[in-house]
């Protein structure tokens, strides 16, 4: 139901209960915060990532310190011991050993490590260009719309995991400023390039739609500049739009790199990864060996699966108009 | 419509030439030199040379407009024309010299050595252009290892002369000057000293000091070589699929003959069928909206979207192996690629189901499906008639998206179930550096999803006229 437009002056004042139940402020976050707060399965699988991230963390600290000997640790990839190796679960290996005797219940949580940086750092550099081209695009229009607008249609006519694959292997003996874009940092770079296009697009309509809205009219006749009126009241209206697209990058980027890393393309060699995993593990079916798939695949499923249903939420509760992205 | 038609196509012509620009970029500029990859372990600076010239890896990267160092040799013989070094020498591989034919005005094939492409290459020029920087004399004290690995020595090098960077003095007790040697088409050898040289001019005064059997010349830049360079060769067959595998040496086309129909096979049948589908069960699920079903139906396709299709993949080629191991890999039996067909149709319900959903459900929330309902239409009717044709818009937009993939077929499941198409091509050609095919392929999926797109708007724009607006 559409409900008719009314000036805010001639509104009816809202009832006093009504103004207590909505809180004090009545931002768009504040809503959105409460709305996520009321959702039973929102705030499940918000702890479900809260968990997968604490044990990223565990993770990364083991790995700093196990890189520098600290504490008697030892680097994941030394901890081989050949004569228990392809063992099924028991009491000392919950969940199996790999082939070279590696305990899998670890390297599944060194995954979720790799995972979830994958997701942040290609989502970090991807989800702010997006905004910031999207918003030029949108706010500029002519000339910059032409190009920026060119530029994202030419790179999105390439099917994104073969756009993926190109780019890492275009990386594959390249090291920029250092960087060596062989192994993971190609990935985070790769995946931003791809992922860009998703967040510059909606930014760029909602952009085209605020441009024309009274309050930047009067900002600009009010003699704000174009930089000005971008940073002050662009900007924070499609704030909420980099948040949703955050979310949704999140979980594609995750599963790029399980195929990727699984083509032999991802993480560099030796590193654990879910891709890795379920690579070094794709005879082991037929072999009765079915854990080290399974636990990859396993925890690959439940983040996904909890991401997917808070992003869903998260998208409804800050702009439920997007529910066909 | 037929402005439309004119900026729509402009439009696409622009983005399919924007993806061989980037096609270019990062197979081209970004990965850099391959040829190692095909060429064994520790191949010599000459050895890259010579590959990079067979492939058309030496040419300038955007316009011609650069000079070489040309040697053409003037004897009629059948011998190789080939070039060595003696004594501190490092002529030959300071200079990466390549063998080229060359046909003269008279018409007998000669052969002749090419240097590589510099730009602004003049005869008072040092000689350090020429050589790109490289050393054409080996310095007095013993060369770093990799100079040295680089080295080369041809057969035909006369014997004593296999150490020539070292700095000791040679078995006849004083050092030989630096020179370079060439053996010439009908068999005699042309010695050129190298001691002394300093400008480009001087070394192709000793090289032309028998004018009758060399002649060494810089090739100046002409119009008609401008558009020699490997972006422009780039373009010519990407747009004309001429690209050869540089493992097989077949065309693109040959490949695609070859190789697509087994990826049709697979995927034809398994998008249509996806498709078709999850339209069924959507509209079932949206029939029944708020019902139990439809819970369990948005359930059931949320989770099959969070499984990861290597699962779908490992543990349906697990289940035939159980089955009947038989069909569980390859195609050596027809009856085989229902395996995939199955995976693939199973691993995109999920997604496809939720969206077509959502698209259906928006769809019924309009003010006609309101009136048709309150002027007594039934719910089928409604939903099957009214609903679904306005919901082909968003669908077909859909469909079109899968497009490319119904020639790649499905990258990961040809591979893993031993399908010989070409999305294990594309994979296959990942691990043995195949740039030129991967490339390719790349550029086929564009060209394919660009025109798809272009179809379907235009389809779109005879329907519906409002969409020429936009």
């Amino acid at each position: 139901m559409v409900e008719p437009y009314r000036h805010p002056a001639t509104q009816p004042p809202a009832s006093p209960a009504k103004q207590a139940e909505a809180g004090p402020g009545r931002s768009l976050w504040g809503d959105a915060a409460a709305k996520l707060r009321r959702d039973r399965v929102a705030m499940i699988c918000l702890a479900v990532i809260a968990v997968y991230a604490l044990v990223g963390l565990g993770a990364f600290v083991y790995d700093l310190l196990a890189g520098y000997g600290f504490l008697g640790l030892q680097p994941f990839a030394q901890m081989t011991d050949y004569r228990s190796s392809n063992q099924g679960p028991s009491w000392s290996h919950w969940l199996g050993t790999d082939w070279a005797g590696r305990d899998v219940l670890f390297k599944t949580v060194l995954g979720v490590k790799v995972s979830l940086t994958v997701g942040l750092m290609s989502n970090l550099i991807a989800v702010p260009l997006g905004m910031l081209l999207g918003a030029l695009a949108g706010f500029y229009g002519r000339r910059t719309d032409a190009v920026i607008t060119w530029l994202y249609s030419t790179l999105s006519s390439i099917p994104g995991i073969i756009l993926l694959i190109a780019l890492k292997f275009a990386f594959q003996e390249l090291s920029v400023w250092g960087l060596d874009l062989r192994g993971i940092t190609g990935v985070y770079l790769a995946l931003a390039v791809v992922s860009w296009i998703g967040t510059c697009r909606l930014v760029r309509a909602e952009t085209l739609k605020l441009r024309e809205l009274d309050y930047v009219l009067a900002a600009r006749a009010g003699g704000r500049g174009g930089l000005g009126i971008l940073i002050h009241h662009i900007f924070p209206n499609v704030f909420h739009l980099g948040i949703i697209s955050f979310s949704l990058g999140f979980v594609g980027a995750i599963s790029a790199e399980v195929i990727l890393s699984y083509l032999g393309l991802g993480v560099e060699v030796g590193q654990t990864s879910w891709g890795t995993m379920i690579n070094s593990a794709r005879m082991d079916l037929v072999a009765g060996r079915w854990w080290e798939l399974t636990s990859a695949v396993t925890a690959m499923f439940i983040l996904v699966l909890a991401l997917n249903l808070f992003g869903d939420r998260l998208r409804d509760a800050l702009d439920p108009r997007l529910r066909n992205v | 419509m037929g402005r439309y038609l004119l900026r729509r196509l402009g439009y696409s012509a622009l983005t399919i030439f924007g993806v061989m620009v980037i096609t270019f970029l990062l197979f081209r500029v970004v990965a850099g030199d391959i040829s190692a990859a095909w060429l064994g372990t520790k191949p010599t600076l000459q050895q890259r040379s010579e590959w990079r010239h067979r492939h058309g890896y030496d040419k300038p990267l955007l316009v011609n407009v650069h000079d070489r160092l040309v040697i053409r040799d003037l004897t009629d013989g059948e011998n190789p024309l080939s070039v060595s070094d003696e004594g501190a020498g490092l002529g030959s591989s300071a200079l990466a010299l390549v063998l080229s034919a060359a046909t003269d005005e008279s018409g007998p094939i000669r052969q002749q050595l090419l240097g590589s492409y510099i730009r602004g290459l003049r005869t008072d020029a040092p000689i350090e252009r020429l050589t790109e920087g490289r050393p054409l004399i080996a310095p007095a004290r013993a060369l770093p290892a990799d100079t040295q690995s680089v080295e080369t020595q041809p057969a035909g090098t006369p014997p004593g002369d296999t150490q020539p960077a070292e700095a000791q003095p040679g078995p006849a007790g004083e050092p030989q000057p630096p020179a370079m040697v060439l053996k010439l088409s009908d068999g005699s050898h042309f010695r050129i000293d190298l001691c002394g040289v300093t400008t480009v001019g001087e070394f192709l005064n000793r090289l032309n000091a028998q004018p009758d059997r060399l002649h060494a010349s810089i090739s100046g830049c002409t119009i008609g070589r401008t558009f020699d360079s490997q972006f422009f060769q780039h373009l010519w067959r990407s747009i004309s699929f001429q690209s050869r595998s540089l493992e097989t040496n077949k065309t693109l086309v040959q490949i695609i003959r070859e190789r697509g129909p087994y990826s049709l096979a697979i995927s034809v049948p398994g998008l249509g069928m996806e498709w078709l589908l999850a339209l069924v069960i959507a509209s079932f699920v949206a029939y029944y909206r708020g019902s139990w079903l439809d819970h369990v139906g948005v359930l059931a396709s949320v989770i099959g979207m969070c499984v990861p299709f290597l699962a779908f993949m490992m543990y349906g080629q697990w289940l035939m192996f159980e089955l009947n191991p038989r069909h569980a890999y390859g195609v050596y039996h027809r009856v085989n690629l229902y395996v995939p067909i199955t995976i693939l149709v199973i691993s995109g319900l999920g997604g496809l189901v939720r969206f077509y959903r959502t698209v259906i459900l928006d769809e019924t929330n309009r003010d006609y499906v309101r009136t048709a309902a309150a002027k007594g239409v039934s719910l089928p009717r409604i939903l099957f008639v009214h609903v679904l044709r306005n919901c082909m818009l968003p669908i077909l937009t859909n469909l079109v998206l899968a497009i490319p993939f119904l020639i790649l077929g499905n990258l990961l499941l040809e591979s893993f179930f031993g399908v010989p198409g070409l999305g294990d091509l594309m994979i296959t050609s990942i691990g043995n550096r195949d740039e030129p095919v991967l490339n390719a392929l790349v550029f086929l999926t564009a060209l394919i999803y660009t025109l798809g797109i272009l179809v379907t708007d235009l389809l779109y724009s005879l329907m519906d006229p409002r969409i020429r607006l936009h």
